[in-house]
């Protein structure tokens, strides 16, 4: 009866709002690609065009999270493990631009990682162990 | 019976195959960015990392069909819409580089956008009916 209260909160509500992230974050890319992406200032109009794509992209991982929750009911840790990984290249991604230079390294951009970092992070905790099916336990009750 | 016979290949594999496209390019752009893209000689360095996230979410977008081919067989055709439209899209913004004149009005980028299209197509035939489930069928049996 305590671990039915522990876990109000399952992997599907998780998975909708880590999705909820790349959803914005592609919105916010193609809204306003300058200001959204940390080297966007430096970037000429062929690059704006790319970061497109990446707002494109962006936005249906995100709505593949949100599909998944919906109407995935088995295997959906298999989908948390996939999306963890999908967020996580993301954060691989900056930190690369940090190594090379191509970031400059403010205080602002590590907060903005932190964001992926922590939905990576919740996405695996949350998909370690297979979530049992809501109706077994209806069908058990 | 000749029904049976006629869906030799599914969604599932269908998806697969459509899968293959982003997981491919996106590979290619992360190993050769200026020579894949078609803006690819005009970006600068900073348009060059953008691209390494057009790569990543790409390799992920291909990946997420091969997921859900694998382990979803309920509603497997409300992924196969998702799909279409975000095939559609990429193809949409194709369009849009040539109509603001980033892209050149060259043969083989309309070549290569007829790929996505397509994709999106052939996705959008096989998942216009939801599938009949294979247990099911074998339970019928």
């Amino acid at each position: 009866m305590e671990e039915d209260v522990g876990s109000s909160i399952g992997l599907s509500t998780i998975m909708k709002l880590t999705g909820t992230l790349p959803i914005l974050l592609g919105i916010a890319f193609l809204l306003t690609p300058r200001t959204a992406i940390a080297v966007g200032p430096h970037l000429t109009e062929y690059g704006i065009f790319v970061s497109m794509y990446v707002g494109v992209f962006a936005i249906f991982l995100g709505l593949s999270q949100w599909l998944v929750s919906i109407y995935v009911k088995e295997n959906l840790h298999i989908f948390g493990r996939f999306f963890a990984f999908g967020l996580g290249s993301t954060v691989l991604l900056e930190i690369y631009g940090w190594t090379t230079g191509l970031m400059e390294f403010e205080f602002k951009f590590l907060f903005a990682t932190m964001i992926p970092v922590s939905a990576t992070l919740v996405l695996l905790l949350y998909s370690i162990n297979p979530e049992q099916p809501e109706n077994v336990d209806n069908h058990e009750n | 019976m000749e029904e049976e016979e006629g869906s030799v290949i599914g969604l599932s594999a269908i998806m697969k195959m459509t899968g293959l496209l982003p997981l491919l390019l996106g590979i290619l752009i992360l190993i050769t960015p200026k020579s894949i893209m078609a803006v690819g000689p005009y970006i600068s360095e900073y348009g060059i990392y953008v691209s390494h996230y057009v790569a990543a979410l790409a390799i992920v977008f291909g990946l997420t069909h091969w997921v859900a081919s694998i382990y979803v067989k309920e509603n497997l055709h409300i992924f196969g819409r998702l799909f279409v439209s975000g095939h559609l899209m990429i193809a949409l913004l194709d369009i849009y580089g040539w109509v603001t004149g980033l892209i050149e009005f060259q043969p083989r980028y309309i070549f290569g956008t007829m790929f996505p299209i397509s994709c999106a197509f052939v996705l959008l035939l096989y998942s216009i009916t939801p599938e009949q489930l294979e247990t099911g069928t074998n339970s019928e049996n």
